[in-house]
């Protein structure tokens, strides 16, 4: 216990002294039992602290981003790990997490209350990440992945997450002390809750944000307007995170917007709410509206206009939070449509000896085990290094996690039958929460797009002067000469396979290991010759990053499903062979959508359908409305 | 060129002196009340005029094709139809192989060639029926039949060319004509909302009219950021023609901006390239320069079309507060300049504080 206090002492002497310091003032007359009661808590809150001591590797140039021009840092066959005294104390916080969680009060709440906010702050299920000494749990990112998979078994855990990867974290990362004591105390004791505010009705310009906020004659206080749409815990939240423009510059003709970041009381007034159920029917978004909102100008987070920083800290782990989510949707789907079709099987016709249903589940499987395997690797990522670039990374696990629990969940439907017609069937359920992934926030199309653009702006970077010569091929006749040898097997779609990563695997890899292999170095090949061909106008190449984007998503979870399946092959893990088959299939299927797709890609325009789909549907604008005449038209 | 007056008749009037047919048949111009079923009447009565030889047929259907616009009768396909029945079946078709190459009964050929380009001019296009007419008349060989052909392979083609389609027959409505007139011009933006107002709605309008008036979201945000010292400009009228008709139509625009000659950015330059964290549209490279709008031409940037029941002035000073009241409040304070073409020219603003003679266009 000594030992406990010293430790305690060492890490916040403010509080001590703030504590010492009440409790002298206090009038002996109040001392009553309940305040003891009340100080033993506090005691004994103070004293679970434990120190966490975080050693972190130095940082290292951005994994995937580096894929685009063909390096792969092996490091990511390393599956991460957590130390035996880390995982311990994480099961066994988990395991009372999930004593909280399976009470009917939390699991099957679907609207947020007092109490149920309440409960989970007495389970300290609220504030995850923040300061233990308010009583949150100072979560690493892995961690917070498994308490997030325990969260997504209740029925509101779009608000819960929302509320914990958006609201808490920003006040965690970028929230001023200030801040942090007025508002964070007050979410992690389950007193408020917070919702954030980005997406909004589509403006007339190409602004992204059209919510501004103006600074007063007095600078002193901000006031606030417009619309954001779409708001999780829009109507029930007591903070709004708020991002809006404060600032244009102007260049050239060409406007550039300012974002800052705000933490708006809905006691501010001018705020006004209109709830609207969300697809799956359980948690609620709101269109939030503020008219003339007075903020004071201690409420801006992190620093004014930097709203961008704000905005690219958070986001990352919030979409890596999909991972989890989704994961915990397929394993539901997985247990329920075993359980379904053993029982459904009756002698002699054992249903789940059938070809048609082993494939199907066997798919399910491997999505899954990806999806796993990626959040985790990704976790272990931003947890090992300090300060890694891990925005790519994220944003895969959040496109690939919702599009397999989609995918998998509508062909589920498919499988099972007519029986899934009905609106309240689990399999029905399930899909509407899947869909719910991929549209919330940021659809996954704009984010497929996005991952190429993150990797391409990096690459470009790299190779700008190869671009440039590669581009201008008679200014550099000898380069293109050179180039046409040295590049000739990747002409022919078989390029030398040289960066051995099967020497980082199991010995069974290497098959897989090298579909890997070939996948990374074509995909370098495929963003030479994008470039080469559009130069800086890869921009507007939509259909083209989108197939781009794909790539990597397969990419990077093949590196995480073998390293995961090495890992547990070498150390012997209860099923870990099962674990070997699933990440072979899976790289045998991934392999095969890359090659196409990046064939695509370098092949160009005039092979795919792109240019006939731009023709037709320029024509569609034009008209308005689907225009072919109808098939028994007659023309004479 | 083909006799004005059928041959035939003077001939037929000395041998039969049945005075009333000969009238009759003379006055393809005479006939009172010109109108399909008289013109129907007439080639009727040719027919069972002379049902044996049917003396004079080209020269009587060179006539008849020479009045079908007075009796309104050009569009109508049955009229052709009924025209060419009245040659007889079998007589002209070639037995050989020569009769069939040297144009087989030439005059007659030529005249139901003649009779089928009438018809292509005036957009008809003939159907199966009258395929097998014209080959009972002239064979399968004759050239007429060929012609048919040629007709029937191009004609369905440019039926649905137009990107602009409008019924056929066209309404006889001159305001459903504006209506297509204004959606043609403004299809260039896909945006472009056409809206019908009713001058009567203005209080100080003289003219009962309506107006269609087409405008874009982007013609908005022009007009909106217009600067105030410089007028509008309120042109025309312009004409469009939709199909035979004329429809007038009037512009709002203003001068030219002169643009700033923006660099546009290295495209072998890729070190670059800009991503958001996220976006709810589709990245685009928009830092090279601010886009242009279609709206935006050399010789000016038109705000707004419209056109008007009546053409007038005070109709489209209506249009001007429409348009004011309609999203474009910066029209009550602009300067709003009239450079019609017809009537006097004036400049007014519209709310009629300044009105002075400019000099004519």
């Amino acid at each position: 216990m000594l030992k406990i206090r010293h430790k305690f002492a060492s890490v916040s002497k403010l509080s001590v002294i703030r504590h010492l310091s009440s409790q002298s003032t206090q009038p002996a007359t109040k001392e009553t039992s309940e305040y003891d009661d009340h100080r033993l808590r506090e005691f004994e809150r103070i004293s679970n602290i434990q120190q966490k001591v975080k050693t972190k590797k130095p940082q290292k140039p951005p994994f995937v981003k580096n894929l685009f021009l063909g390096i792969f840092d092996t490091d990511l066959l390393t599956y991460p790990e957590l130390t035996n005294e880390q995982l311990n104390n994480l099961n066994s916080k988990i395991k009372q997490a999930e004593m909280i969680v399976q009470q009917n009060e939390v699991k099957e709440c679907d609207r947020i209350s007092k109490d149920f906010l309440k409960r989970l702050a007495t389970g300290r299920l609220l504030g995850l990440q923040g300061s233990q000494l308010m009583g949150g749990r100072e979560l690493s990112v892995t961690e917070m992945c498994r308490f997030t998979e325990v969260i997504s078994d209740i029925n509101l855990k779009n608000s819960v997450i929302n509320n914990e990867y958006l609201g808490v974290q920003t006040l965690v990362k970028c929230g001023s002390d200030n801040l942090k004591r007025k508002y964070l105390q007050k979410i992690i004791d389950g007193d408020s809750l917070s919702a954030f505010c980005t997406v909004e009705p589509l403006p007339s310009k190409i602004d992204v944000f059209g919510v501004t906020a103006l600074r007063s004659a007095d600078g002193k206080t901000w006031l606030l307007n417009g619309q954001k749409k779409l708001v999780i815990n829009g109507s029930d939240a007591d903070f709004y995170v708020v991002v809006a423009t404060t600032n244009y510059i102007i260049r050239d003709e060409i406007r550039e917007q300012k974002f800052t970041a705000f933490l708006v009381e809905r006691d501010f007034g001018g705020i006004t709410s209109s709830r609207q159920s969300s697809v799956d029917g359980v948690f609620q978004l709101s269109d939030v509206v503020f008219e003339n909102t007075p903020i004071p100008s201690e409420n801006i987070i992190g620093i004014e206009e930097e709203g961008e920083n704000v905005l690219s800290t958070v986001y990352p782990e919030y979409r890596l939070s999909t991972g989890p989510i989704c994961s915990v949707i397929l394993k539901n789907l997985i247990n329920k449509a075993t359980e379904h079709y053993i029982n459904a099987s009756k002698a002699p016709n054992f249903l789940y000896e059938t070809d048609a249903i082993r494939i199907k589940m066997g798919e399910f499987l491997s999505s899954l085990y990806a999806i796993d395997s990626m959040v985790y690797l990704t976790a272990g990522l931003v947890d090992n290094y300090e300060n890694q670039d891990t925005e790519l990374e994220s944003t895969i696990v959040k496109v690939f996690a919702s599009e397999q629990a989609f995918m998998a969940t509508s062909s589920c439907l498919d499988l099972i039958g007519p029986e899934t017609s009905v609106d309240k069937h689990w399999c029905n359920q399930l899909h509407k929460e899947a869909l719910c992934q991929v549209t919330l926030n940021d659809n996954n199309d704009n984010l497929k797009i996005l991952i190429a653009l993150f990797g391409l702006r990096y690459a470009g970077q790299k190779i700008n002067t190869l671009v440039k010569e590669l581009r201008n091929p008679l200014f550099n006749a000898t380069a293109a000469l050179k180039r046409m040898w040295t590049h000739r097997r990747h002409a022919d779609d078989n390029p030398k396979l040289d960066l051995f990563l099967y020497h980082h695997l199991h010995p069974s890899c290497v098959q897989a290991a090298q579909r890997l292999e070939y996948c990374v170095l074509r995909l370098q090949y495929a963003t030479e010759i994008f470039f080469t061909r559009y130069g800086a106008e890869v921009i507007n190449k939509h259909s083209e990053l989108r197939l781009l984007g794909e790539c990597v998503i397969d990419i990077y979870a093949m590196a995480a499903c073998l390293g995961r399946a090495s890992r547990s092959y070498c150390i012997g893990l209860q099923h870990s062979d099962h674990e070997m088959t699933l990440a072979a299939a899976f790289t045998v299927n991934a392999t095969k959508r890359v090659k196409s797709k990046l064939l695509t890609i370098i092949d160009g325009p005039f092979v795919t359908t792109d240019e006939n789909f731009r023709f037709v549907s320029e024509r569609l604008f034009n008209c308005k409305n689907y225009y072919p005449v109808h098939p028994l038209t007659r023309n004479f | 060129m083909q006799p004005t007056t059928p041959l035939f008749l003077q001939k037929f009037s000395s041998n039969a002196p049945e005075s009333k047919e000969l009238q009759r048949l003379t006055s393809f111009e005479n006939v009172e009340n010109k109108n399909r079923d008289t013109y129907l009447d007439m080639i009727r009565i040719f027919i069972n005029r002379n049902h044996v030889y049917r003396r004079g047929h080209v020269e009587f259907i060179y006539s008849a094709l020479k009045n079908m616009e007075s009796f309104g009768v050009q569009k109508d396909l049955e009229v052709y139809k009924a025209l060419i029945d009245v040659l007889p079946k079998g007589k002209f078709i070639p037995t050989n192989v020569f009769q069939a190459e040297f144009m087989h009964y030439p005059k007659q050929q030529q005249c139901v060639i003649d009779l089928l380009e009438q018809m292509e001019d005036n957009g008809v296009m003939p159907d199966y029926e009258m395929e097998d007419l014209l080959s009972n008349i002239f064979g399968n060989r004759g050239f007429p039949l060929r012609k048919y052909w040629r007709m029937m392979y191009w004609m369905p083609k440019f039926k649905n060319s137009s990107p602009w389609p409008v019924p056929s027959p066209l309404p006889d409505n001159i305001y459903e004509l504006a209506k297509y007139a204004i959606q043609r011009i403004s299809s260039v933006d896909v945006q472009s909302q056409i809206t019908v107002y009713q001058t009567k709605e203005i209080e100080s309008s003289i003219d009962d009219t309506w107006i269609v008036s087409a405008q874009a979201p982007s013609q908005k945000d022009l007009l909106k950021n217009h600067d105030l010292k410089e007028p509008v400009y309120v042109e025309g009228s312009f004409r469009i023609w939709v199909k035979d008709q004329l429809v007038n139509y009037f512009v709002l625009k203003r001068q030219p901006k002169q643009h700033i000659k923006t660099i546009k950015d290295d495209l072998d330059d890729v070190s670059n390239i800009r991503t958001p964290i996220f976006s709810f549209q589709k990245p685009i490279e928009k830092q090279v320069q601010v886009m242009q709008s279609v709206h935006e031409q050399e010789d000016g940037v038109i705000l707004a079309v419209c056109a008007t029941g009546t053409s007038t002035k005070d109709s489209l000073l209506s249009w001007i507060r429409h348009l004011e009241k309609d999203g474009n409040p910066v029209l009550s304070d602009a300067l709003v300049v009239f450079t019609l073409r017809t009537g006097t020219r004036e400049v007014a603003t519209v709310n009629n504080v300044e009105q002075k003679q400019i000099e004519s266009k």
